[in-house]
Order: C-alpha cells, then sequence, then structure tokens
C-alpha cells in the first residue's frame, strides 16, 4: 500500500504506524517514548504530523491506504514546540531537548523551570515489564507528581540489574556505577557473575541469568556463567577432537 | 532460508589470522578496527595447526532464544543471525546464551556484536589465503 | 421466587403488580438518599415506620431515593394529597401523622418557603420542582429502590418483556436511534449508533458497560440514580445487551458509593431470583449477567479506555485505541460503553413510545440523532442560587429558567449580589456569561459557547466570584486529576497552574495571557485523551467571555469580583457603620475594634481578608477595596 508524505507517495506496510513507515522511508520525526521493540504508547506527544489536516501522533496512527501525511506544516510546528517547549521547562538540561529545541526553532523557554531530569516517557517501566521480564519499574503518582522508580522508590527484590532501564532512556537519566564486581542501579548493589573458567567479571548478574535461563529451552546452563573468550576455548577443543579424529582417518 | 553455507575446512587453516583482520576492519567503530567476529586459534603440538572459530548461524540459536526483544533475527537471504540494533536493549543475554563464545561486546561501545556474514560476502572468506573458509 | 419462563409471565405479573396498585393508600416517602441521610432521614423513616405499625395507621411507609432537593432534606411527602415538607426531624413525625395524614392540616413549620417567605403546599408546586419534568427521577419519589416489585408496579421490566416478544434486536437498535438518545455521560455520542457498531462487530463474547464512575466533584445525578432507582439502569442494560448481542455487562462503579453499591447488588440478586439475569432469560435463549466492578477512585478512570484498563486490573489510565472500542475494547472485545443516566433513559423510550421522547427536546431526529438533543437531562444546580440540588429538565430549557425558577435566583440578591456566570460541563467546562442566559441548555448550544454538557454539573456564580480563580480553581483540580502519562495534560496543566496562581496573586504579566493561549491550544490538540483535551476550556471560555478580569489582575492588581486574598483590603465605611459590633465578634483575628454605636475600624496588619465581616454585616458597611482604590482610601 501507499501513503502520501508531504506529496510524495511513500511504501506502506498494512498494520504498521505512520511513524514506522516514515522513519523506514528516512523521514525524520522527532520521538522520544517510541522503541521500536514496544507498543506505541503515545506518551511524549513530540511525534505530531498532520493526518488528512489533522494533527495527532505518528506513533500512534496506524496507516491506511492513501493516507495524506504532512509533517512540518506551520500548524504541527507550533505545537510540536510548544510540547518541546514543556519538556524543557521539566528537564533543563538534556544534550537531546537542546538538539531538538534548536531544530525546531524553539526559543528561550519561557515556562517556570522544574529542574527534573526525568521526561515521564515511561519507556524504562516498559522495558523492564514487557522486555526483560523483571517488571521491577512502577509508574508512581499521578499528574505532575508522576515518577518512574522503583515501587515506593526502594531497591526492588526484582530488579536484576541488566540495565536495559538505563539504556533507552531517551534523556540518559538514569544512572548506574559498575566496578569490577558490582552494580548498583536504583539504590540496589548486586554481584556481577564471574566466569567459572578464568574468574573474569561477566556483564551479568545472577539474578538476569535467572531470568535469561527461563527464555528458552536450548540454553546450555554449563556454559551459561562462561566468558566469550572460555566459551571458546571449549568450542575449541571439541573441534580439535574433530579434527584430530579426521586428519588420523585420512 | 539462504541455500548458501558456510565451510570451514580446518586441515587447510594454517592460524595465519588474516580472517581476523578482515573482519575487524570490515567492523569499525568510530573508524578504528572492531573486535574480529572470528578467531582463528593455533593449537600446540602435536596437532600443530590453526583452527578458526566462528558463529555457526545454529538453526535454533540460543542467542535468538534468549533475546527478549527479538532483535536478533535471521537474514533470509545470507543465512546469518543479525543484531537489529534499533531493536536491542543492550542487555548482553545473546552474549551470556551462546554456547560457542561467538558474540561478544565491543569495548568501547559496550554494545553486543556477532557475525553478521558481511551481508553476504564474508570478508574472512576473500581474505583466507589458503581457502580454509568458504561460503557458497 | 419463580423464575419467569417466558415474556408473556413477566408482562402479565408487571401488569397484575400496576392495577393492584392503591392510588388512594395515604403513603409516607421519605427520601433516603445519601444527602437525606447525612441529614437523618433514616431516624425519621424509623419513627414513621415505628408510629404507623404500633398505631396501626392505614398508611405505607416507603423510602425511596434522592428527591433532588438534598439541600432542604430530610424531605417527606405525604400522598395522595403530595403534600411536601422539608428539614423534617424525628420529633415532627407524630404531629405529621396525626395532623396532616389523619386530619388533613398543613404544618406550616415543615413547609418550603422561598427568597420571598411565600409557603407551597404540593411537591409539584414548589418552584424548584415545578419546571422540572422527571422522567429519569420519575420514580424516585415513590419507590422502595430496594423492592424490584416497587419497580415493577410503575411498569418496570415491562419494557424488557416487550422487547423480548418481538425478538428483533435489530428494531431495538433502531428504536434507540430514532428516539435520538445522546450519551449522558460527556461527549453527546448517539447510544443507537454506538450500539450499532457494537452489534456489526465480530468477536465473542461481547461486553457492555455502565460507567458509574461519576468523578466530577459536586456531580451527583448518576449516584441518585443508582440509589433510587437502580432497576432502571438494569432493564436499560438488559435492553442494550439483547440488541448488541452482549451475555457480560459491568458496572463500574466508584468506591465512594457504599449506598449505590449496595442497592445495585440487591437489584441484581432480586433480578437474577427473578431470572431477568442468567441463563436463557424469559426462554428466549438469550444468556446475560451483569458484574460489579470498583472503581480505583481517580477522576481519569471514568474515561472509557482508562475504565477499561481498570476493569481488566491494571492502573486505571488511559490505553491507545488501535481500534474503536465497539469493536476492540474490554478484552480486546467488541464493547459498549454507556454512563448510568444513557442506561437509565432506555426503558421509557420503549415504554413511552419513540415519538413521545422525541416529543422532549431539540432538533430534529428523523434524519440523524446528531441533529438535536432529545430527552430530559439532569442536572446537579449549585452555587450562588437559592436553590440547590439535582434537576431534571428537557434538554433545551433555557438557563434562565434553570437558574432563576428552578434555582430560585442569586442567593443574596437582596445584597446586591447579581448573576454573572454559570459554569457547566464539570471541571473541564466552560464559564457561560450572562448575555447567553436565555439559549437553549443542550449538547451543541453548550459546545457551541465554548463549553459542554459534560456530566451535567451547573454552577452558578455571582458577581463576587472572580473568573481568574475560577480558572485557577478547575486547573489546580485537573492538574491534580491528569494521570501524568502525557506531555501537554500534564505539564500544560502545571505551567497553567503556576500562571494562574501567579496573577490571582497580582504578579501576573501580560505575555502571560499570550502563553496561557498557546499551552491552551497546545493542550486541546495535543493530549492523548479527553482530559487534557478538554483541561484548557476553564481557561480558555474565561479569557474569552472574561478577558477584562484578567487585564485588570495584571495590570492594576485589582480583582474585579474582589475575591482574591491578596489583592483586596477591608474597610469599614464610617457613614454607614452603626456600630452594631457584630463584625468584630465574628472576625477570627480580632483585627476589628470599636465600641458599641461607635464607628468600627479594621487593623490591616491583623486582617486576614476572610470576609466574614462582609458577609455578615447588615448594614453593607464593609468595603473591599481592590487595585489603586487600597491605596487611595489606606495610603498603603
Ligand atoms: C477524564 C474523563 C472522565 C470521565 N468521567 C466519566 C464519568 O465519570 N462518567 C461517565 O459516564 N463518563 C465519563 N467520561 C466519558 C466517558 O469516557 C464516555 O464517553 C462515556 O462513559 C460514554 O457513555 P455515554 O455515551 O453514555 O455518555 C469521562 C471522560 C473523560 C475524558
Ligand atoms: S543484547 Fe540486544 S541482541 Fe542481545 S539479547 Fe539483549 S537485546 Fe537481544
Ligand atoms: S490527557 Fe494525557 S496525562 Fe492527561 S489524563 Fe489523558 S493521558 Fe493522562
Ligand atoms: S513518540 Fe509518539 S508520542 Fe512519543
Amino acid at each position: 500500500m501507499n501513503i502520501i508524505i508531504n506529496g510524495k507517495d511513500v511504501a506502506a506496510r498494512k498494520g504498521e504506524t505512520v511513524l514506522e513507515a516514515a522513519l523506514r522511508e528516512g523521514y525524520d520525526i522527532p520521538h522520544l517514548c517510541y522503541h521500536p521493540a514496544l507498543k506505541p504508547e503515545g506518551n511524549c506527544r513530540l511525534c505530531l504530523v498532520e493526518v488528512g489536516g489533522k494533527v495527532t501522533t505518528a506513533c500512534t496512527t496506524t496507516v491506511r491506504d492513501g493516507m495524506v501525511i504532512e509533517l512540518d506544516t506551520e500548524e504541527v510546528n507550533k505545537h510540536r514546540r510548544t510540547v518541546l517547549e514543556m519538556l524543557k521547562a521539566l528537564v533543563p538540561k538534556s544534550p537531546i531537548l537542546e538538539e531538538l529545541s534548536a531544530k525546531f526553532g524553539l526559543g528561550k523557554v519561557r515556562l517556570a523551570s522544574s529542574d527534573e531530569v526525568c521526561i515521564k516517557c515511561g519507556l524504562c517501566v516498559r522495558v523492564c515489564a514487557e522486555l526483560v521480564g523483571a517488571d521491577a519499574l512502577a509508574q508512581e503518582g499521578r499528574g505532575t507528581e508522576t515518577f518512574f522508580n522503583p515501587p515506593f522508590n526502594e531497591p526492588s527484590p526484582d530488579c536484576v540489574g541488566c540495565t536495559a532501564c538505563a539504556f533507552v532512556c531517551p534523556v540518559q537519566c538514569i544512572k548506574y556505577e559498575k566496578t569490577d564486581d558490582k552494580i548498583t542501579i536504583w539504590g540496589k548493589t548486586m554481584d556481577r557473575l564471574r566466569c567459572t573458567k578464568c574468574g573474569a567479571s561477566l556483564d551479568l548478574t545472577a539474578e538476569h541469568m535467572e531470568l535469561i535461563k527461563k527464555r528458552g529451552t536450548n540454553l546450555h546452563p554449563e556454559n551459561l556463567n562462561l566468558c566469550d573468550t572460555c566459551s571458546r576455548a571449549e568450542t575449541l577443543r571439541t573441534m580439535k577432537t574433530v579434527v584430530e579424529s579426521q586428519l588420523t582417518l585420512s | 532460508m539462504s541455500s548458501r553455507i558456510y565451510y570451514i575446512y580446518p586441515e587447510k587453516c594454517t592460524g595465519c589470522r588474516t580472517c581476523e583482520l578482515s573482519c575487524a576492519y570490515s567492523h569499525t567503530i568510530n573508524g578504528q578496527p572492531g573486535v574480529p567476529r572470528i578467531h582463528a586459534y593455533n593449537t600446540k603440538p602435536p596437532l600443530e595447526k590453526g583452527i578458526p572459530v566462528v558463529c555457526l548461524q545454529c538453526d535454533k540459536a540460543a542467542c535468538v532464544e534468549a533475546c527478549p526483544t527479538h532483535a536478533l533475527q535471521r537474514n533470509m537471504e545470507t543465512g546469518a543471525i543479525e543484531v537489529n540494533y534499533s531493536l536491542c536493549i543492550n542487555c548482553h543475554a545473546c552474549f551470556a546464551a551462546c554456547p560457542f563464545g561467538n558474540v561478544l561486546v565491543e569495548p568501547i561501545t559496550n554494545r553486543v556484536a556477532k557475525c553478521d556474514l558481511c551481508k553476504g560476502s564474508p570478508k574472512c572468506v576473500s581474505f583466507c589465503p589458503t581457502g580454509a573458509l568458504l561460503y557458497k | 421466587m419463580e423464575k419467569f419462563k417466558s415474556p408473556s409471565e413477566l408482562e402479565s405479573f408487571v401488569n397484575g403488580l400496576e392495577s393492584a396498585v392503591d392510588h388512594n393508600k395515604p403513603k409516607i416517602s421519605v427520601c433516603r438518599g445519601t444527602g437525606c441521610i447525612a441529614s437523618g432521614a433514616s431516624k425519621v423513616s424509623a419513627k414513621f415506620t415505628q408510629v404507623v405499625k404500633d398505631k396501626n395507621i392505614h398508611a405505607d411507609v416507603v423510602e425511596t431515593g434522592c428527591h433532588g432537593f438534598c439541600e432542604r432534606g430530610p424531605l417527606v411527602v405525604i400522598h395522595p394529597s403530595e403534600t411536601f415538607y422539608q428539614k423534617v426531624k424525628e420529633t415532627d413525625v407524630e404531629e405529621i401523622l396525626d395532623k396532616t395524614l389523619a386530619g388533613g392540616q398543613i404544618i406550616p413549620r415543615l413547609q418550603y418557603r422561598d427568597e420571598a417567605k411565600i409557603a407551597y403546599e404540593k411537591e409539584k408546586e414548589v418552584p424548584f420542582y415545578k419546571d422540572q419534568m422527571r422522567v429519569v427521577f420519575g420514580m424516585n419519589g415513590h419507590i422502595d429502590p430496594t423492592r424490584i416489585e416497587d419497580y415493577m408496579s410503575f411498569g418496570g421490566y415491562k419494557a424488557f418483556a416487550q422487547v423480548i416478544t418481538k425478538g428483533n434486536p435489530a428494531s431495538v437498535i433502531d428504536t434507540v436511534v430514532a428516539s435520538g438518545l445522546r450519551g449522558r455521560g460527556g461527549a453527546g455520542f448517539p447510544a443507537g449508533l454506538k450500539w450499532k457498531s457494537t452489534a456489526e462487530a465480530s468477536g465473542e463474547p461481547k461486553y457492555i458497560i455502565c460507567n458509574a464512575d461519576e468523578g466530577d466533584p459536586g456531580a451527583f445525578m448518576d449516584r441518585s440514580i443508582m440509589e433510587g432507582n437502580p432497576h432502571s439502569v438494569l432493564e436499560g442494560m438488559l435492553i442494550g445487551a439483547y440488541a448488541i448481542g452482549a451475555s457480560i455487562g459491568y458496572i463500574y462503579i466508584r468506591n465512594e458509593y457504599p449506598l449505590a453499591l449496595e442497592r445495585l447488588e440487591i437489584a441484581l440478586n432480586q433480578a437474577r431470583e427473578y431470572g431477568l439475569l442468567g441463563e436463557n432469560i424469559l426462554g428466549s435463549g438469550f444468556n446475560f449477567d451483569i458484574l460489579i466492578s470498583r472503581g480505583g477512585g481517580a477522576f481519569v478512570c471514568g474515561e472509557s479506555t482508562a475504565l477499561m484498563e481498570s476493569i481488566e486490573g491494571r492502573v486505571g489510565r488511559p490505553r491507545v485505541k488501535w481500534k474503536r472500542t465497539a469493536i476492540s475494547g474490554l478484552w480486546g472485545k467488541p464493547t459498549n460503553i454507556n454512563n448510568v443516566e444513557t442506561w437509565a433513559n432506555v426503558p421509557y423510550i420503549f415504554l413511552r413510545g419513540v415519538d413521545w421522547y422525541t416529543s422532549i427536546g431539540t432538533g430534529d431526529v428523523s434524519k440523524s440523532p446528531w441533529n438535536g438533543s432529545k430527552g430530559t437531562k439532569i442536572f446537579s444546580l449549585v452555587g450562588k442560587v437559592n436553590n440547590t440540588g439535582l434537576v431534571e429538565v428537557p434538554m433545551g430549557t433555557t438557563l434562565r429558567t434553570i437558574v432563576f425558577d428552578i434555582g430560585g435566583g442569586i442567593k443574596d440578591s437582596k445584597k446586591g449580589r447579581t448573576f454573572k456566570a454559570v459554569q457547566t460541563g464539570g471541571p473541564s467546562g466552560g464559564c457561560i456569561p450572562s448575555e447567553f442566559l436565555d439559549i437553549g441548555v443542550d449538547f451543541d448550544e453548550l459546545t457551541r459557547l465554548g463549553s459542554m454538557m459534560g456530566s451535567g454539573g451547573l454552577i452558578v456564580m455571582d458577581d463576587r466570584t472572580c473568573m481568574v480563580e475560577v480558572a485557577r480553581y478547575f486547573v489546580d483540580f485537573l492538574k491534580e486529576e491528569s494521570c501524568g502519562k502525557c506531555t501537554p495534560c500534564r505539564e500544560g496543566l502545571r505551567a497553567m497552574s503556576n500562571i494562574l496562581n501567579r496573577i490571582v496573586r497580582g504578579h501576573g504579566r501580560m505575555e502571560d495571557l499570550d502563553l496561557l493561549e498557546d499551552l491552551a491550544t497546545t493542550m486541546v490538540v495535543a493530549s492523548f485523551c479527553n482530559l487534557g483535551q478538554t483541561a484548557a476550556n476553564p481557561v480558555l471560555s474565561t479569557l474569552k467571555y472574561f478577558r477584562n478580569e484578567y487585564i485588570d489582575h495584571i495590570q492594576t492588581k485589582t480583582c474585579t469580583a474582589r475575591q482574591c486574598t491578596e489583592l483586596i483590603k477591608f474597610t469599614i465605611n464610617p457613614e454607614t457603620c452603626t456600630g452594631c459590633t457584630i463584625c468584630a465578634r465574628k472576625c477570627p483575628t480580632s483585627a476589628i475594634s470599636g465600641e458599641t454605636k461607635k464607628v468600627h475600624v479594621v487593623d490591616q496588619s491583623k486582617c486576614v481578608q476572610c470576609g466574614v465581616c462582609f458577609d455578615v454585616c447588615n448594614f453593607n458597611a464593609v468595603n473591599v477595596l481592590s487595585g489603586p482604590e487600597i491605596k487611595d482610601k489606606l495610603g498603603v
């Protein structure tokens, strides 16, 4: 099927969103709360576009054949700037927001600054619950008192220290600390596993490993706690036996 | 699925490690050579020779099972399991899962890396001086 | 109790009950709605029951649901004379029975008197009731909500029996479309069209939901329907479920409504015992039951997708509608949501006919239900009017009738208070100024004026109500209630609240007005759900109709209405002060001094601007200064 972006015919796939189609076809739509591995939630409201003359969010609009989409109308840019202004008032010191402001011509922020660090897009909670499967984070409170953290902002028994939340955070506000044998995130410190052969520190915790084990039937528990070098050494040994026997045969 | 298969002929390998070099240069990080996805090991006597270890692109791959985001997907044209970095959440589960040690973590970026068969024209194969690697 | 095996069995049972009613038998109906219970109705009704029994009096005592005039509770109506008594106490009971019931005498003390002290005898003569048209509330003053037979004795469940007899779900939908019934919960979407989409959608099972979250502050019409006539809601849902092909219904009710919950549960059990809910209802093969789901308590839970999230066991926060609710709603199945009052309208459409229904209200819906507003609407009338409470009027009734006739005009008009505006539609509605008093209230008129019907809140404001403060109040309410999911609503309300709070404190800047408008327009367009999309209404409508008040606050630090405490000062006019001392005695901070019969003075350093002196002074001697007047008169 085809959609029309800024007057040009663009190929689109049934069931995908306007944002997905546009990004794939090389168009730029600012977006902060969208992650391709998650179902869109439409929280940040930055991915505004005009669909058939009506301003709406690209990430929550499913394509239809012949859909007419405008990315940069006066109307879209005006609202996009206001949303951006709201976000900048919330989180004044964020490089990505600076970059977007420059791109869309947002001048001085007229709103009182809240001096927070999180834009409340909710990606961390969703990644943790829906992808990692740890479900250690929650959206707490409501309205302007909305916070994303482990329940009651206490170290969560469910956190596995995988740092995926910090990785997906669009404003990089989730901080963690790694030492050779510990990882600390959301106030919880966990041991990093060590390679059972060479003792090298692995970038994984025992808690995380438990989750990973549940994902497949084809995972070899005896190999899980080895570093890649030691795993390859095992592989090499196996191959050597094969090679030896073949060389003797010939 | 791809009809092409990656062959290793260990009897022809001399352990010269040209494959590692070509791999590192074709997977650069900021213009610098990246980590090689293939390793050629020199074995000790009495079997004094080289053995290349590289991703087997397993049919039922542990890395694919372990990945929570379906970021690891098989490229049907080349047969390679590739990392789709826009889906990847950098959890390193694939790294833990691979029983052969063929999912790596790149030092500078801290991102996972694995053999992608160079999108169908593996450099290791082209550069192997002895014909120990083949992709056909 | 026997389960009815066929619609005709049910119908003849209902007919039997209807004709068995002795309309001449004396009946004492005591309101036991939440309002009257709070003012002591339970004791009153218990006393009536006891005395009637002890003295073997030939009369029925009926504990009914809300009569709407809660402000005057406990309310008692004596039938068949329809004598209306208000503020009845336990100690009045014997006297009522002796004098009024037995002797036909009126007790003047208990009569309702309007502002001009005129007394009224019959309920329907009382101005509060005179211009009302009670359809949905029609049975509220007559039946005991805990007895299904009471409902049936007024024709209850007959509409459902007839629908089943006819056996044609599609024609039921056609009837609802033709009636022009539009949703009473907010958006005014034609109910029939919504039912049709759900009926036509594929997927099993289908659900219907009754939205009884009622989160608007000050609104309690849904509560009163459920408390006073729960079976009308159930019958509406039964007819809807049959038409749509739904097998499960949910009533999503807020936790703060224990009495409504209790009465619904009783009603559901009675309906089940009669076989009106369950398997093979009336032998027709139609299976349907209703479950109760208790709300999470947040305002936003009333939004349809948040409500479904909550029923599904998650936090009540709006979710993306990839498909319409009619196609993919609760648990991804076709779902139809209607408001309590919408459901409660349905039986009457069938019982009295489409022609009757469309004769009430505005527009001509013969081509499309969008072309008018039919039937009645219940409003919760509060604020600066003499009579407050729940009023049911035909759609299209003018604001003037509601405020001045039913509401009895502006409170304290003798002290010079005048009408300024009426706020409709709940927290995200808008303010309508006096030039529109003669518009007929319906869905489209209110929207045209920049407000909305919402769930039917009507707050009357007088000249002492500051419109900037009104906007600030609602914005602060919505700021607390925004779920926090999306940027424009959460951050837009935060910013608006900052700005409005600064304007009412006299620190506003002229640029703030543009800023408010920018924020508002983006919130309308870019917010995720209807809460955020309408949250700017209080600001937009006051900016539109009362911009001067904003400008006064900003430029001359004058609160036009003399309400914003940081911009006003209280002084006593030496010319009119009689030295009655009442203000000095009532002032909570003893800021007023003066001897009897001598002029009093306010010590500005002690005054906290509470306004008590202004309210208690009987000689209009307390002046409220604002803006430049303060400097002129007080020299500060
Ligand atoms: C923030 C918000 C709160 C709402 N609260 C209620 C409510 O308390 N009761 C209600 O019936 N509808 C409420 N609604 C409207 C519902 O979303 C929905 O439109 C309505 O229940 C549909 O029923 P109707 O067509 O019969 O009006 C609310 C909507 C929003 C956006
Ligand atoms: S690191 Fe990326 S590719 Fe590997 S398992 Fe995690 S998400 Fe998947
Ligand atoms: S508009 Fe946005 S923040 Fe406001 S209630 Fe709806 S989803 Fe929540
Ligand atoms: S990316 Fe669409 S709303 Fe955030």
